[in-house]
């Protein structure tokens, strides 16, 4: 196993490779996230942006390569030990929990760590109400934090679909974890609900200044705009990689993709 | 109230209980168990059967049988969680007919169908069922409000947005049909104190399925209305014993009556009566509110 000892690295990942039969989603991928920077992926459907996260957050194990998250060599472990080091993300589609309030989706994050046993829990013990007490002021601070408070008792499937992507990102959030991966948070919002999105995740920069954010993102303002360095995939393979300025004017870049978006 | 009312009532309780269970493992956790009447025949057949050989206290007979049922319940999980959820539906229906079978075979000291009747008469019983199903509802309801409902309410919506919240889906899972398998087991001896003889056939498919049936009925997330649900409708056909239809007593259509209610619930009312809703007093009072507030205006 491959010993990753550099300190400032919140994720990197060398050499990774992700087939499905012949199709290369994830062709030699090098990347390096630095702790409380924000690396956007862009790049067509089906260049295997989001094969990356699910080889990241273990839902996939790579068919070569390895990655070290937060200075360990993750190859050997499964989705829930990252998610509880503390890697978090949103899939493409949204994936809130139907029958689940808002503040539930959101405590639902924290209840894996709950200290209170299963027959505290029947017997309603005095453990428990306290970690319930802990788990729904910690749930709910989150809430107020993100000004999504005054959503908490709805059900979270029936909100418009710019808040549920808030309310995920928020469920994300709630255990402060050190790396939040986006899977293309603006696809499906109308022009005013991507405007609030980026507003929203400015606001999160802020109030967690350490987080690290990997966003996959097609649209290049939204990129531009967040991130503090950029990754240009296509066909499982790195074609660019830059600050916003430098993918901006890569002559790369602006005939593989930028110039495919315009055509359109 | 005379014995034969109070005896509708304990069956209806039993049946709660009965009900409960399916409720933890399928409501809750969203697995589909076809075989839960196996943990019946196993908790009230080492229950009463050890304690006649053994003179053994009930007491500590049924500790065993109920240890029995989480235990079996236990290997039953491990391998097929792991697999596809069919494959555990396949095993736990493939489970409750072994039990039966199992049962027959060891007819030296079950008695095999004929039935096993060498079981205690227990002083208020009556009171005894009622304040277990009492417990039981209370038991499910904290266990559906605490952390563990809600994480397996997750794992049942998406289990891979589950992992990603760092859940032990499998784990949960296991831990969840252990502890509703054991109340399954505490059911079949109720079953056994109140009805005085317990046999294979009184613990079958049928029995497994009927739970089931009643969850759906009562909705699909719904501790309330699968109480409800399980408590009415084993009263139901008990209702019709008086009528007669073509000559035959309704009491004889109870599967046909079940199958009726059933294809009405999903064509009108597809997540069951109450749905995900819970019923509670002060939401009833709401309700109430509401439906004054609208008629005065
Ligand atoms: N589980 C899978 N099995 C087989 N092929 C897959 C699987 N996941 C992704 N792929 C393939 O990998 C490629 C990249 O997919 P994906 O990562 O979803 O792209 P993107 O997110 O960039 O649109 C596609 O050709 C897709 O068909
Ligand atoms: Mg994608």
């Amino acid at each position: 196993m491959e010993k990753c000892d550099n300190k400032n690295l919140i994720l990197s990942c060398k050499d990774l490779c992700m087939n499905f039969g012949g199709v290369k989603a994830v062709d030699n991928l090098n990347m390096d996230v630095p702790e409380g920077i924000t690396i956007g992926i862009i790049g067509p459907n089906g260049a295997g942006k989001t094969t990356i996260y699910n080889v990241f957050s273990r839902i996939y194990k790579q068919t070569s390569g390895t990655v070290s998250f937060n200075g360990q060599c993750v190859d050997a472990m499964d989705q829930v030990s990252v998610a509880r080091m503390g890697l978090a993300r949103t899939f493409q589609n949204i994936r809130l929990f139907a029958g689940l309030s808002v503040l539930d989706n959101v405590k639902v994050s924290l209840d894996y760590a709950g200290k209170y046993t299963i027959a505290e829990a029947v017997f309603h013990l005095p453990r428990r109400r306290k970690e319930e007490r802990r788990i729904a002021d910690k749930a709910k601070e989150t809430l107020k934090l993100l000004n999504l408070d005054s959503y908490s008792d709805k059900m979270a499937i029936s909100l418009p679909y710019g808040l549920q992507k808030m309310v995920e990102i928020a469920r994300a959030l709630v255990t402060e974890p050190k790396l939040l991966m986006l899977d293309e948070p603006a696809a499906g919002l109308n022009p005013e609900e991507v405007l609030q999105l980026v507003d929203f995740l400015k606001e999160i920069k802020n109030l967690y200044p350490g987080l690290s954010i990997l966003v996959i993102e097609h649209r290049m303002d939204l990129v531009m705009n967040l991130c503090d360095y950029i990754y240009v995939q296509n066909f499982g393979e790195t074609i660019a990689k830059g600050t916003p300025s430098e993918i901006q004017t890569n002559p790369t870049v602006l005939a593989a993709y930028l110039g495919e978006e315009d055509n359109e | 109230m005379n014995n034969y009312q109070l005896g509708l009532i304990m069956n209806s309780c039993i049946s709660v209980i009965e009900v409960v269970s399916v409720f933890i493992i399928t409501s809750l956790a969203g697995m589909f168990s076809l075989g839960q009447a196996a943990f019946m025949t196993i908790s009230a057949y080492l229950t009463f059967v050890l304690a006649k050989m053994l003179h053994l206290p009930i007491i500590l007979t049924a500790a065993i049988g109920l240890g029995m049922s989480g235990l079996c319940a236990y290997i039953i999980a491990v391998p097929t969680l792991r697999l596809r959820k069919d494959y555990f539906t396949l095993i736990t229906m493939g489970f409750g007919e072994m039990m039966a079978s199992i049962v027959v075979m060891l007819e030296k000291y079950t008695k095999g169908s004929i039935g096993f009747s060498s079981i205690p008469k227990v002083k208020s019983i009556f009171w005894i069922i009622v304040a277990t199903t009492i417990a039981v509802i209370f038991f499910a309801w904290q266990l559906k409000r605490s952390r563990f409902g809600r994480m397996c309410i997750a794992l049942k919506t998406d289990e891979t947005a589950a992992k990603s919240f760092g859940i032990d889906v499998y784990h949960l899972k296991i831990k969840v049909y252990v502890i509703a398998s054991c109340i399954s087991g505490l059911a079949g001896i109720l079953y056994g104190l109140k009805n005085r003889v317990i046999t294979p056939d009184g613990f079958s498919w049928n029995l497994s399925a009927e739970m089931q049936i009643f969850l759906f009925f009562g909705g699909t997330n719904s501790l309330t209305g699968a109480v409800i649900s399980a408590f009415g409708l084993k009263l139901l056909p008990e209702m019709l014993r008086n009528l007669t239809l073509f000559g035959v007593n309704m009491q004889e259509y109870r599967t046909v009556i079940y199958c009726l209610l059933i294809l009405l619930v999903i064509n009108f009312r597809p997540e069951g009566m109450l749905g995900d809703k819970e019923m509670s007093p002060s939401r009833m009072v709401r309700a109430m509110k509401r439906r004054l507030k609208r008629e005065k205006s």
